[in-house]
């Protein structure tokens, strides 16, 4: 990143939480401005559904304008077609640099989509100058466009995609399992160290926690029993054989332990990433276990893990307000000058699209009874 | 900049030293609430033999009832503005009570049919259920719901016509009930704002009413009888939707109809290039040609704002 970019990324980060502090009422209208006014920003910036829409559009624009370039062209072989790809990359490339410089757009939507455009493009052309004969090599070279393009311009979104290809690179080779499994071990240390440095700019830090959080999700699926009995992420048939009796004890031990440990590092260096990674590896080992030991019929195993989890938040926010100032260990309940707008209109969606009723059918048919399984409490009612 | 006491618990919370874990626990309680109302569910389709209907009837009537008077024990006194930020835990068995009732209802009228022929009314009382709810305990999640039954007690799920990729009606049936549910969300919308009843509540009803009419139509262009029409009512609702935002400074709003927009005319750049044969150039640089469009328009929209601010 440049040193521009770097120092417009602090402000921002300062500047948004400044207007959280206020919102919560922790500082007044004199004090926010004076914040505002040390640490200006001088970036364009849009709001999520406008930046939203200006990524989709440039996105979409920008692959349209690579189709029509190479349907002028025409390009024969698959060298030209790299050659077309990589001149396309550069063009994006330096449109996103353009953006990020001269322009001073940051989190405008468009920006984003050109380094999405680049990195992807930069990584075609390297496949298609090996005439696509070697998938490794392909989704490594989309690995390390997507990664380089997260270093120089601070995307997280292209961390996660970059260390998902680099992950995916490895899985024609015999070992691949064990290296998910290793990659674990940098992606926790990436999220507890680099993405909580103050060295490096609010940008950078979270494509550390995002290439980081997805590494933590490699190495659980392929220390997961019910991904390795059933061959998920073998994407080459090599072995026809059921796993070996070792694999699947090692299998069981990562199926339970991993979950445990992920929360333990959470909870103790207090990340929020690793919390939430660690309950939902909690959550698919229990589904795991679920499928191999059948405790009880589903129905009960569903409204008692329903129960567990409505008790453990409502014993978890107890304890929190129980202590001094609501806070125990440097974890409160209470909410924190952030600004939550999103998550809301987040859980707004995910409470409509989960729990509405769904619709009755246009002609008139008998019951069929069932009451509905889920969603909208088995409004369905056989309707 | 800051007193020492006014800056020692943001510095707390802004080095990590704090945080805040109340939207996990908020998660936790939704998906506890998700996976007892889907236990409830096929307790019902597993067990009803077993069990039996009136005891499985009594049980959910049960739970449902608990959950309600103890939300109802601790709410705040009924008013038509806000009352107050909502409590996790009141806020999570309230949603876990109205669920339940709605599938005690349907399955009373599954075994019992007390309708009789008029079963199918059963969605509209569990609409006008989830509406009182939602005005007694300032719920607008529970007014979501509410909404969305109404919808589909007129056969449109809201899942459905959210996605333009979404599986497409055999008849225009779709796009005519959820217009119709579309245009009475909005009506109804604005009635609260005007009303001064819930007014909070209108964002809600203006987002569900927008969604519906522009996803039923966006949905309807995937077929190809009619496909100008269409299109032609996409712009026109798109870009009226995004002139009625831009007054309100509704920028969520405003971008979903600047969307719509485009989308409808991709759908008339689709039909053209089809009917001229016009081939992938022609195609991909209207394409590129939309895009910048709505690239400029969004980005002038913003300069425009900003001045305004």
């Amino acid at each position: 990143m440049t040193h521009d970019a770097a120092g417009a990324d602090r402000a921002h980060a300062v500047r948004s939480a400044a207007r959280g502090w206020r919102k919560a009422g922790a500082i007044d209208e004199p004090a926010l401005r004076a914040i505002e006014a040390a640490y200006p920003d001088d970036r364009a910036r849009l709001g999520f559904a406008l930046r939203a829409l200006v990524g989709i559009a440039t996105f979409f624009g920008g692959l349209a304008l690579t189709w029509m370039v190479g349907a002028i062209i025409e390009p024969s072989t698959p060298r030209r077609w790299a050659i077309v790809a990589g001149l396309v990359a550069v063009l994006f490339a330096g449109a996103t640099e353009l953006q990020l410089g001269r322009l001073r757009r940051r989190q405008a939507g468009a920006e984003f989509a050109t380094a999405l455009l680049a990195a992807i493009f930069a990584g075609l052309a390297v496949a298609a100058a090996d005439r696509f004969r070697s998938f490794t090599l392909g989704l490594a070279a989309l690995a390390v466009a997507h990664l380089l393009a997260a270093w120089r311009w601070g995307y997280a979104t292209l961390a996660a995609i970059g260390a998902g290809f680099a992950l995916l690179a490895v899985t024609h080779h015999g070992s691949w399992r064990i290296v998910w499994l290793a990659a674990g071990v940098p992606g926790a240390w990436m999220v507890l160290r680099p993405a909580r440095s103050p060295k490096w700019p609010p940008s950078r830090r979270r494509c550390f926690e995002a290439a980081g959080a997805v590494l933590a999700i490699g190495a659980y699926l392929a220390a997961n029993l019910y991904a390795l009995d059933h061959r998920w992420l073998d994407f080459v048939p090599r072995e026809t054989l059921a796993p070996s009796p070792t694999w699947r004890a090692a299998a069981i031990v990562g199926t339970t332990l991993i979950p445990a440990l992920v929360l333990a590092l959470g909870v103790r260096f207090r990340d929020r990433t690793l919390l939430v990674l660690g309950a939902v590896f909690a959550a698919t080992s229990f589904a795991t276990l679920r499928f191999y030991v059948s405790l009880a019929p589903v129905w009960v195993v569903l409204t008692l893990s329903g129960g567990a989890c409505c008790a453990l938040a409502i014993a978890l926010r107890r304890w929190l307000d129980g202590g001094p100032a609501k806070e125990r260990h440097g974890f409160t309940a209470e909410p924190l000058y952030e600004h939550r707008r999103l998550g809301d209109a987040m859980a707004a969606a995910a409470t409509i699209a989960a729990m509405s009723p769904a619709a009755r059918e246009a002609q008139a048919r008998s019951f069929e009874g069932g009451g509905g399984l889920s969603g909208g409490g088995g409004a369905t009612g056989g309707a | 900049m800051l007193a020492p006491a006014t800056a020692a618990p943001l510095r707390r919370a802004a080095d990590g030293s704090l945080i805040s874990v109340r939207e996990e626990i908020r998660v936790l309680l939704w998906v506890g609430v998700l996976l007892i109302s889907t236990g409830a569910g096929l307790l019902i389709k597993e067990n009803l033999d077993r069990i039996g209907p009136v005891a499985i009837a009594v049980a959910l009537g049960l739970g449902a009832a608990g959950c309600l008077l103890w939300v109802r024990r601790r709410a705040p006194a009924f008013g038509w503005g806000e009352t107050g930020e909502g409590d996790l835990v009141r806020d999570a068995a309230l949603l876990l009570g109205a669920l339940l009732a709605a599938a005690d209802l349907a399955f009373i009228e599954v075994k019992f049919t007390p309708l009789g022929a008029e079963w199918r009314w059963h969605l509209l009382i569990v609409a006008a259920f989830y509406a009182a709810l939602a005005l007694r305990f300032d719920s607008k999640s529970l007014f979501s719901l509410a909404l969305t039954s109404f919808a589909a007690w007129r056969g449109v799920a809201i899942v459905t016509v959210a996605v333009p990729w979404g599986p497409l009606g055999r008849d225009d049936r779709l796009l005519v009930e959820a217009l119709i549910c579309g245009v009475l969300f909005l009506a109804l919308g604005k009635l609260l704002e005007r009303t001064r009843c819930k007014p909070h509540f209108e964002p809600t009803a203006a987002w569900l009413g927008w969604l519906l009419i522009l996803g039923a139509l966006a949905v309807r262009l995937g077929v190809d009888d009619g496909r100008v029409a269409v299109a032609l009512s996409l712009i026109a609702c798109g870009l009226l939707l995004a002139w009625l935002a831009w007054y309100e400074r509704a920028i969520g709003r405003y971008a979903l109809g600047i969307g719509a927009a485009a989308y409808g005319v991709g759908g008339l750049i689709v039909h053209f290039v089809d009917l001229t044969h016009g081939g992938d150039v022609l195609f991909t640089f209207l394409v590129v040609v939309l895009a910048a469009a709505v690239v400029f328009l969004v980005l002038r929209a913003q300069r425009a704002l900003r001045r305004t601010a």
